[in-house]
């Protein structure tokens, strides 16, 4: 990426175009102490989703295993990821494998 | 817990002296707990506490938790800090009497959470199917604690 953006080339103008990066996301996964409740208020709180996708959202995480509760850069998804761990939640993030 | 309240200055909780003196004790071991945290050495309680931002790549991970450790830890011990010197106070009869704020009540469940994550590592709560604790005092503390995070929850979120 460094190399692309310092290239001064004016031939290579069209064709160094970057794919965009795949998103990051950040991941919950299920773990047997944390109650349903708190898990969908935490969704509901800190992410701003409605109780109903909040509640979704936890519940996909409570019968997959895991759940995607945010897509985006990887500073952001760090953010997301650390602000989990504070609310006990466990959390990691990846590139999106999709 | 005696009684858990909504009133005009934020949640009132009420505990009994024994309550009180049970989760301050809980909440000054997490802090111990956590102000150890750089010779964690596998510690099963620090591990669910302070986990890996990463799963597959050992390198981001070591690095994500170089970044951030020192600040989540510093919350973490603030918060049940916070716990254990809003108790120390008792009424007349004995109780401990708390006002909590919106901002104070997110701190407590977070930390009433955290309590109950380290506590659940030592009594070998790790998935779903884990067989119930032998220690039945440890696992009655953590039940009560469900039951106290559970009514300020109610509370916070109405």
């Amino acid at each position: 990426m460094a190399d692309t953006l310092e290239r001064t080339d004016e031939d290579t103008d069209l064709r160094t175009v970057v794919e965009p990066d795949r998103p990051w996301i950040t991941l919950v996964w299920n773990d047997p102490v944390n109650e349903m409740t708190y898990v969908a208020w935490v969704f509901k709180s800190y992410f701003g989703f409605s109780p109903a996708e909040a509640r979704k959202r936890m519940l996909q995480v409570h019968n997959d295993g895991k759940a995607v509760v945010a897509t985006g850069s990887r500073e952001e998804m760090e953010r997301h990821v650390y602000a989990m761990h504070g609310y006990g939640l466990w959390a990691t993030l990846q590139k999106d494998d999709e | 817990m005696k009684r858990v309240r909504v009133t005009p200055a934020g949640i009132n909780l009420v505990f009994t002296g024994e309550e009180a003196d049970l989760l301050a004790s809980v909440a000054e071991q997490l802090s111990e707990l956590l102000d150890g945290y750089e010779d964690r050495d596998g510690d099963p309680a620090l591990e669910r506490l302070l986990p890996d931002g990463y799963r597959e790549n050992a390198d981001d991970a070591e690095e994500f938790r170089r970044f951030t450790q020192t600040e989540l830890v510093g919350e973490k011990v603030a918060g049940a800090r916070g716990i254990a010197d809003a108790l120390k106070p008792r009424t007349a009869k004995g109780m401990a009497s708390v006002t909590l704020g919106h901002p104070e009540a997110v701190v407590w469940l977070r930390s009433l959470n955290d309590i109950r994550l380290a506590l659940a590592a030592r009594l070998g709560i790790v998935d779903e199917g884990s067989p119930p604790p032998l220690d039945d005092n440890g696992y009655a503390i953590y039940i009560w604690l469900g039951q106290v995070q559970f009514l300020l929850l109610r509370a916070v979120d109405r």
